[in-house]
């Protein structure tokens, strides 16, 4: 962690950003500028700038961004639980189509089914997420109006149910609001279905490959042999493969975490995607830091939680 | 922004239905707006102009130009003024019986505390107080509260009344802050700056209720406010980044305003009939420079060769339209002491520019990198530039930057030729030519970085400094606008700076929205009514 937070720290120093700039403005003028320069401690030595950020953290101080006057902590708090939400929805939606796409692919190899998923897999990974997510609205929120358009809830909803976990479903479910519940809906399905679409293909490409290997084994034509039916040797090859597929899924969830800056920013979505993209642009390493070190966080958690399920999974790993 | 290349998606929008179904509440007003520069609702601290013009409707000035006529200054908190015939004290009545939202009366003191404020803070709008020479040193002899109800202001230079006064139409400038309730949110010695950041202590028409950064600002309606009543009881702006998405909503009724439409969109919506767009021209301009520092750049001949590589009206008519017009001069369109709209001495004409570049030296011209900021319509504009510049025998390397980057490669002087935008702060010829064209000390060392003309290394010699200062305190209106003439008539001959366009102030509005005034300085929120 401390080498990540290290590496960030001097390529954010280096990239030609000014945070004092941004923080006052094009039209601010010299006395200002030398002022807040100092009082940003941008001052000092690069090392010696480095040293007061460990002890920062170390203490629990992650600063205060520039871009909200806020301390990062309480930014992440608010705008992870957003991306939290729509990660969560999307990992589920990329799962439950993208494994079932993955193993017909593989059972009917070569076949009409298995050219559909891998050219589906192929338009998943490379279709711009932007340009689907507008797509997305001129088609279902301008022309038919099933979904909603930008944010989080209508305008009418906002503020409506008590703010709990920051995820706007769950505390409108907590809320047993059902309005509000009913228009979250239909504004988080259409960003969780394009963020999905990455998934999805991602999964399904993966869960096909690890399938034809487990369907070309001697294990299966044995079983083939002995009768058994399509199904059953699907089942069977499927298990063998869990453990596997249980790593790329905690992956593709790490990736999703992430924060998806094209698909928030054309819904409107706010989440540490932007948050952090706007950090990004203003130079302000609080922001930048504070999110690295958290990305960092979350891939080392889930890769704990991936190892812990390969053993739970696979009895030969106890 | 992220689009602005997806020339592809001008395929798919068509496909939109523009129907209205007014969904927004009779008595709120909705907003799209991009918010990510919105980082602070202090008015010593915002640095940029959307944040200004929505906080406008939060923090009344003690003088409040009139919507139709920005020149005719009218009363705010202040209900009457006087300056003495020497023009040395400014004498304000403060509006009787006024109070802030947490029930505190408005009195001299909360003011003459504001701007000690902003100074002690040395923020963004420090600036905006040290232009009229009221420093930290000489605030409290130069900022008087004589009574609870009066408030003196003692300048150091009399400055001319017809300029002076602006000053205090600016709520960054002459704040009018709850010093009691601020100050009961202090944190570590700030000044109530943290609080401030997210909350609002002023009188005006509408009040902060929730500010959720880069999600949304709720306004609430200031019952009983003194000078009008309001038809909108709360105004909620989101954020809502991306154009595109902006114009869908506003499309389908979901919001009332669209503070970013794209431009290549007017046309398309323009012919929605649900759809309303008004325009006036802005404060708001783009344009060129070089760096004299370079070598390269000083002889004026270059300069002026490029004046001749731009094809200003058939932008103006094509690519702008409707976005920006052209200006050749500095002080905009509307603002006292501008040039008039004929002035247009330069078109397009490369054999010119040709000539007179091999006359300055560069008969096969000479290859140099134009850093340009990334947002419409300058990558655009620098690509027409780099066309006209290429016949010309110049070769030009665009470089496209972020605000932060690019604005301090100006403050730097690390930059060969450069194309941005500036937004003016008040209508008079004075911020113009006081940012353009004012830079009494060229030198690196210069504290001077806030002047466009030494960011570009122009020294404009003691003529153009020194009637820039007579200016201000020039009592004669027709003499002091017959300088600012002469002045820019100056400035275009031998400036490296090239002006090129006023901006517009394009409002696209819902139909069911029957009164919106915009003016030069802002927005007018208070004035809204909705069928």
């Amino acid at each position: 962690m401390l080498g990540l937070a290290a590496l960030t720290f001097f390529i954010g120093r280096v990239m030609p950003v000014d945070p004092v700039v941004a923080l006052i403005g094009d039209q601010a003028d010299q006395q200002t500028y030398r002022e807040v320069y100092a009082r940003l401690g941008l001052d000092r030595p690069l090392p010696v700038q480095f040293a007061y950020y460990v002890r920062d953290i170390a203490t629990g101080n992650f600063g205060t961004a520039i871009a909200t006057g806020h301390p990062v902590i309480e930014d992440i708090k608010r705008v992870f639980p957003a991306t939290l939400e729509l990660a969560t929805l999307a990992l589920i939606a990329g799962v439950v189509l993208g494994v079932p796409l993955g193993i017909a692919a593989a059972v009917w190899q070569g076949r009409a089914t298995d050219h559909v998923v891998r050219l589906f897999g192929l338009v998943g990974y490379s279709v711009p997420h932007f340009w689907l997510g507008l797509i997305v609205l001129v088609v279902f929120y301008a022309h038919l109006g099933w979904i909603g358009g930008s944010g989080r809830v209508s305008t009418a909803y906002m503020d409506l149910v008590p703010d709990v976990t920051g995820m706007i479903l769950v505390d409108a479910l907590l809320d047993r609001n059902w309005e509000v519940l009913h228009d979250a809906l239909r504004h988080i399905v259409a960003p969780a279905l394009i963020l999905a679409t990455t998934s999805m293909a991602y999964l399904s490409r993966m869960t096909r490959s690890f399938m034809l290997e487990q369907l070309g084994q001697e294990y299966v034509t044995t079983a083939r042999i002995k009768g058994l039916s399509r199904l059953g040797v699907t089942l069977h090859a499927f298990r063998n493969i869990a453990v596997q597929l249980v790593t790329v899924v905690v992956l593709a969830y790490g990736g999703l975490l992430d924060g998806a800056v094209l698909t928030e920013t054309v819904f409107g979505w706010p989440g540490f995607g932007q948050y952090l993209t706007t950090g990004l642009l203003a130079g302000d390493m609080n922001v930048v830091l504070t999110c690295t070190l958290l990305v960092g966080l979350i891939f080392l958690t889930l890769n704990l939680v991936s190892d812990v399920l390969y053993r739970t999974l696979d009895p030969r790993t106890r | 922004m992220f689009l602005r290349n997806f020339r592809i998606l001008a395929l798919a929008l068509p496909l939109a239905v523009p129907a209205v179904h007014a969904k927004t509440p009779a008595d709120a007003f909705v907003v799209a707006a991009n918010l990510s520069q919105m980082i602070t609702l202090d008015p010593a601290a915002i640095n940029e102009s959307y944040t200004a013009g929505v906080m406008r409707n939060v923090c009344d000035g003690l003088i409040r130009p009139d919507n139709g006529d920005p020149t005719n200054l009218t009363p705010g908190i202040a209900e009457s003024w006087t300056v003495s015939p020497d023009s040395t004290v400014y004498t304000f009545k403060i509006r009787a019986g006024l109070r802030f939202p947490s029930g505190n009366p408005v009195t001299a003191e909360d003011i003459a505390w504001s701007m000690k404020r902003s100074l002690q803070l040395n923020l963004a709008n420090a600036q905006r107080l040290r232009e009229w020479d009221i420093t930290k040193d000489n605030v409290d002899s130069v900022v008087q509260a004589v009574d609870a109800s009066t408030l003196r202001i003692k300048p150091t230079r009399p400055w001319a009344p017809g300029l002076f006064l602006y000053a205090f139409t600016d709520f960054r400038v002459a704040p009018t802050l709850d010093r009691k309730e601020i100050m009961k949110n202090e944190a570590a010695g700030d000044l109530g700056n943290k609080w401030l950041a997210t909350h609002s202590a002023c009188v005006g028409p509408f009040k902060v209720a929730t500010w959720r950064p880069q999600d949304v600002l709720i306004l609430e309606r200031n019952e009983g406010y003194w000078r009008r009543k309001i038809a909108m009881k709360r105004l909620v702006i989101r954020h809502v980044p991306e154009a595109g998405a902006q114009r869908l909503q506003l499309e389908q009724g979901d919001v009332d305003f669209a503070a970013n439409i794209d431009p290549a969109d007017y046309k398309a919506l323009e012919n929605n009939p649900n759809v309303r767009i008004d325009r006036r021209p802005s404060l708001g301009v783009s344009f060129m420079m070089f760096n004299m520092n370079d070598p390269r750049f000083r002889n004026p001949k270059v300069f002026e060769a490029f004046r001749y590589l731009w094809d200003y009206k058939g932008l103006e008519a094509t690519l702008l339209k409707n976005e920006s017009i052209v200006r050749q001069s500095p002080v905009p369109i509307g603002v006292f002491g501008a040039l008039p709209e004929s002035f247009m001495p330069f078109k397009l004409d490369i054999e010119r520019a040709r000539k007179l570049l091999a006359e300055a030296g560069y008969p096969n011209g000479f290859s140099a990198e134009f850093a340009v900021l990334n947002n419409f319509p300058y990558p655009d504009l620098a690509q027409h530039l780099q066309q006209n510049a290429e016949k010309a025998g110049v070769k030009l390397k665009i470089t496209q930057m972020i605000g932060a980057q690019l604005y301090q490669r100006s403050r730097s002087r690390k930059y060969e030729m450069y194309m941005a935008g500036y937004g003016f702060n008040y209508p008079d010829a004075n911020n113009i030519m006081l940012r353009f064209a004012y830079n009494p000390d060229n030198s690196d060392k210069s504290n001077e970085t806030i002047s466009i003309a030494w960011r570009a290394g122009w020294d404009p010699g003691p003529w153009i400094n020194d009637t820039i200062r007579a200016a201000q305190v020039e009592r004669d209106q027709d003499k002091r606008r017959a300088m600012y003439e002469e002045l820019q008539k100056r400035y275009v001959a031998s400036s490296p700076i090239i002006d090129l366009f006023q901006r517009l102030n394009v409002n696209v509005v819902g139909r069911n929205v029957t009164v919106f005034q915009s003016t030069m300085t802002g927005d007018d929120y208070s004035s809204i009514e909705k069928r």
